[in-house]
């Protein structure tokens, strides 16, 4: 007895080596998905609100030259849409709060694919995001979803710098399920804001 | 103590594996969306969200999960193409997006009940998912299959599908198909209207959103069928789906396309702009792609079998224009002689065609049709040719890459600019094709003839139909005047057009094409009109190649929503009348078929209804009725007898036709509102030839209902809108009768099918922002009849209010009504509903009371 305990307690030391080593190698892919994790959420919380639809933080005219530098451009009120964007979709509906809440959600959701995805797992939460964005556009417009989408995409992917990086993060692509619940971070019922 | 430790330490070793095998749900259901060719990976998760929102509007079940299973393009769309057309003739040639498909899948499914949904190519997919997984151990009974606008000829698991009339790829590729006797796609099995952005789209009717926004609700109910049928009964317990051993091969595979994907899309943009370039100085410019496409899929294309021979000769020789039969070919794979004695082609003229019957080779056609009708300068090769001819030249130079077969890379072709090709090994899995290059890159002359009438014929009538054979499924142009009109010939070659002609000499230019790019000398004819009395003004004009219109002067009171008049393509439905009339108020609609195929075949017929705005609305007709004229009938109707029930006539017996069981060819449609329309569609095989009629009314006339605006918003009150799409922000009229308010409202279609709502009434005081003490406060969940889109509030008294069914003017519902403080000042009607898993808010307008 006292022999074959010996025989397995090595066998299991020499076991658990080979799951530290296992865990050392793994570490590094470990502390990716921990980083996904996080900006997965991220980009999963990152939600419009009354007060972006209403403009109570509308930026001021960004750089002309700075704007399409970068695929990032400017976001002085930092709050995921582009300020040349979100200035363009207010003075083309000023008047539709429902539409301008549906473009401005679908833009900043374009905005976290260009910015944020840099694997399968961003590209999967950030897509489920888009499709939000899309299904707010459906639900908003009826019938000219598709008008609005084009138009929304025109703005956010706007020079080839931004078209390449669009092109480049759908080698990520993958099956994803869309998410449950309404599309709208901001609807009519919760009110667009002051 | 030892034991114990080796007990423990093994126990939490196996435990996640414990609980990643059973996390499988035996309850809910998985709904897989596979998208077609050349669809990008945004599109095709549009595409999924909009079959999503189809469901929910619905009143599908909000825990059905959705997921894509992407199928990506290759090589600029090229190797999508090939891979279609290998899977058309139940041979594809890779398994890399397949095994791609389930991969993914495999990690994501957690329900055993799974629904693959696949649009166009997607379909082909589908049918290759549900064999791997039941080959792999799934039982079938969870897994389903549902297809949209699908090349396949059939749908795995007995499934059913949806393929519009108006899809003219999946006509196309019918047509194609029959053209090379494989197995045809499914018919049509349902008309959708075309969209105004089809006209400038060669490819209409096919995409996804025309689906999905056409036949929303004939959708969710097929996938709520097909959801209900599966069982997760049998399963055992293991994972959902059983994930493929992706071996080297397949990862050689993906690494090639990681470098040649890119690369084919810049090569593939530059082609489309040729390709552009092409199309605008020449319309056969897709077919010169099409043929490159071809090309390309015989430099990989497996080398065929025996078994398989018959099937892929007849691509090659439809695609190449081979005058070798199916025996010569079966011999050159078996490594014989081919035959001396070739089966003389069959002429044009002829009707029946047997399935083993060589198909023409358009030299020899040509040649045969010379000693018959006009001499045609054809392109002349030697008797002796008896080898492939070679395709068209293609503009630019395209290479296809290896990798996409399944197995070893095939080696490469290169189409060069001047038509030929050259095999660069003698393993080259093409077809045995001969390696002579052909000098010349001249199309070829089709046959063709006009059989009737003869030159210089007269006539008395100002209607002539003319007739005439060429190759089968080719477009035949007619050009008198400033008018052109275009049909095209059937499966037999035959072909038919009436034209109505002006009095006097008319001479009318006849002209055909076929899907390869060869064309037919002119044929004129000469024809005189002799009318007695003044010549008619009806003019005939052509919208597409194959859609005829028929311009008339019709009163707007049988064209309601402006639509254009009567439509038709094809062989079939060219015998032109559109005739809708109301003897006794009620429509009948009387067409005409072409009296050369009045031979008592059977055709079906379809319908949609419409609103009084000329939306498509609820109900969506789902059921289809055969017809089957007696032999010389041309003249049918539809009438209906009562607004709910019709009856399909045959007009010259003036009685209603009958089926082949001898009853009565009859439909009940469910009571709609006094002001929808109909539209009525008809087709033959698959959809050779269609007919669409306008949108007319059932009801001659029927009209909605009509009231005043007179009420009027005090300032500081807000106007009343909605959101969502069920309540109709552009209707709202208000007025006060007897002193008591009444707001009228409107919903849309087709979300209108009874839809119950809680209803919030608000009550305010004096300066419509503050509530009256006592305001209700709890909401009146009220119902509107089914298919009833204009209802009011009425107060009744000064306190009482009733919800309206104002389209019959009775109450809408029991209970559907309320009370308000006697302080009231201003009052509104705020509803909610659930669609589609969002709400559908009427946020109201405030009006005084009384």
């Amino acid at each position: 007895m006292h022999k074959l305990w010996k025989v397995l307690r090595w066998t299991i030391i020499f076991v658990a080596l080979v799951y530290a080593a296992m865990v050392i190698y793994a570490y590094p892919h470990v502390h990716q998905e921990r980083l996904d994790r996080e900006v997965v959420a991220q980009i999963e919380a990152q939600k419009i609100t009354p007060d972006d639809v209403a403009g109570a933080h509308l930026a001021p005219t960004p750089d002309p030259n700075a704007i399409d530098a970068t695929v990032q451009g400017v976001d002085a009120n930092q709050n995921g849409i582009r300020d040349d964007v979100e200035l363009a979709i207010f003075a083309r509906h000023p008047t539709s709060s429902a539409i301008r809440a549906a473009e401005l959600q679908y833009a900043m959701d374009l905005q976290t694919q260009l910015t944020q995805v840099t694997d399968t797992a961003t590209w999967a939460a950030a897509e489920i995001q888009r499709e939000r964005g899309f299904g707010c556009l459906y639900d908003t417009s009826r019938g000219e979803y598709s008008r609005f989408e084009t138009e929304t995409d025109a703005l956010v992917i706007n020079t080839n710098l931004r078209k390449e990086r669009f092109d480049w993060m759908q080698q990520f692509g993958t099956s994803y399920k869309l998410s449950f619940g309404p599309d709208c971070d901001v609807s009519s019922q919760q009110g667009y804001g002051n | 103590m030892a034991t114990k430790f080796l007990f423990y330490f093994l126990f939490l070793w196996c435990v996640p594996l414990i609980v990643f095998a059973s996390s499988c749900s035996p309850d809910s259901a998985t709904v897989v969306y596979i998208n077609g060719i050349e669809t990008t990976q945004k599109e095709a998760s549009d595409d999924m969200a909009l079959l999503r929102k189809d469901f929910l509007q619905y009143r599908g079940s909000p825990n059905i999960t959705f997921l894509n299973g992407y199928n990506p393009s290759h090589l600029g769309g090229l190797g999508d193409a090939i891979e279609s057309i290998s899977q058309a003739i139940n041979s594809p040639i890779s398994n890399y997006d397949l095994f791609t498909i389930i991969a993914q899948l495999a990690s994501q499914v957690l329900t055993r009940k799974v629904l693959l949904v696949g649009h166009s190519q997607g379909g082909f997919y589908a049918n290759e998912i549900y064999d791997y997984l039941v080959k792999s151990g799934t039982p079938a009974n969870s897994i389903g299959v549902y297809e949209l606008a699908t090349p396949a000829d059939h749908v795995a698991g007995n499934g059913s599908y949806l393929t519009s009339s108006n899809d003219t790829v999946i006509n196309f590729v019918r047509g194609s198909q029959a053209d090379l006797r494989l197995p045809q796609a499914l018919p049509a099995n349902v008309t959708i209207l075309e969209q105004a952005s089809d006209a400038s789209n060669t490819w209409s009717g096919h995409i996804p959103s025309v689906y999905l926004n056409g036949a929303a609700a004939r959708i969710a109910a097929d996938i709520k069928r097909a959801l209900g049928a599966l069982s997760a009964d049998g399963a055992g317990s293991d994972s959902c789906i059983a994930a493929p051993q992706l071996g080297s091969i397949y990862a050689l595979q993906k690494s090639a396309f990681a470098v040649a994907d890119p690369l084919a899309s810049n090569i593939d943009a530059a082609i489309r702009s040729t390709a552009t370039a092409i199309s605008e100085a020449n319309t056969i410019g897709n077919d010169v792609i099409h043929t490159a496409f071809s090309d390309a899929f015989f430099a990989v294309i497996p080398r065929p079998t025996a078994q398989n021979a018959a099937g892929v000769f007849a691509v090659e020789k439809a695609l190449y224009g081979s005058s070798l039969s199916v025996a010569d070919y079966e011999a050159l794979i078996a490594g014989k002689e081919i035959p001396e004695n070739i089966d003389p082609p069959p002429t044009p003229q002829s009707k029946t065609v047997q399935p083993a019957t060589p198909i023409a080779s358009p030299i020899q056609a040509q040649q045969q049709n010379n000693q018959n009708e006009n001499p045609a300068p054809a392109t002349q090769l030697p008797q002796s040719q008896t080898q492939s001819i070679l395709p068209i030249p293609v503009p630019v130079p395209i290479t296809v890459s290896p990798g996409f077969g399944g197995g070893a890379p095939a080696p490469m072709r290169t189409v060069q600019s001047q038509g030929s090709w050259t095999a660069p090994t003698a393993e080259d899995s093409g077809p045995p094709t001969s390696t002579t290059s052909q000098p010349s890159a001249a199309t070829t002359t089709l046959p063709f003839a006009v059989t009737s009438p003869l030159d210089q014929s007269m006539f008395s009538t100002s209607t002539i139909a003319f007739t005439g054979t060429t190759t089968p499924l080719a477009t035949i142009s007619a050009s008198f005047g400033t008018t052109t009109v275009s049909t095209r010939a059937d499966a037999d070659g035959s072909w038919s057009m009436l034209l109505e002609l002006l009095a006097g000499t008319t001479t009318v230019s006849f002209g055909a094409a076929d899907t390869a790019g060869d064309t037919t000398a002119t044929t004129t004819r000469s024809i005189v009109v002799a009318l007695a009395q003044s010549t008619t003004t009806m003019t005939v004009a052509t919208t597409t190649a194959t859609s005829t219109t028929v311009a008339t002067n019709e009163p707007a009171i049988d064209n309601p929503c402006g639509q254009s008049p009567l439509a038709t393509s094809g062989y079939f439905f060219s015998g032109v009348k559109d005739d809708p009339e109301y003897p006794s108020g009620l429509l009948e609609y009387h067409f005409r078929i072409n009296s050369a195929y009045a031979d008592g075949r059977a055709f079906k017929i379809t319908w949609q209804y419409f609103d009084d705005q000329c939306e498509q609305s609820a109900p969506e007709n789902s059921s289809t009725l055969q017809v089957q004229l007696p032999t010389g009938v041309t003249d049918w109707s539809v009438r209906f007898s009562s607004p709910t029930h019709f009856e399909i006539w045959d007009d010259q017996h003036n009685a209603i036709a009958l089926d082949e069981n001898g009853s009565p060819i009859e439909e009940d449609i469910p009571a709609l509102s006094s002001y929808e329309s109909i539209k009525i569609s008809g087709t033959i095989g698959g959809s050779a030839s269609t007919l669409d009629s306008r949108v007319v009314k059932i009801n001659g006339a029927g009209e909605p209902p009509s009231f005043p605006d007179t009420a009027i918003i005090r300032s500081g009150c807000t106007s009343g809108y909605a959101s969502g799409v069920l309540f109709d922000p552009a209707y709202q009229k208000s007025e006060y009768v007897g002193r008591l308010l009444r707001i009228h409202l409107r919903l849309r279609s087709p979300y209108n099918s009874g839809p119950s709502f809680p209803l919030q009434v608000v009550a305010l005081g004096s300066d419509c922002g503050t509530p009256v003490p006592d305001a209700p406060t709890s909401t009146v969940v009220v119902s509107l009849p089914v298919y009833i889109r204009y209802y009011s509030y009425r107060m009744v008294t000064p306190t009482h209010w009733v919800l309206w069914d104002d389209e019959n003017d009775i109450e809408a519902c029991a209970g559907c009504e309320g009370d308000i403080p006697a302080d009231t000042i201003y009052v509104g009607f705020s509803a909610t509903a659930e669609l589609r898993g969002d709400n559908q808010m009427w946020t109201p307008s405030l009006y005084p009371s009384l």
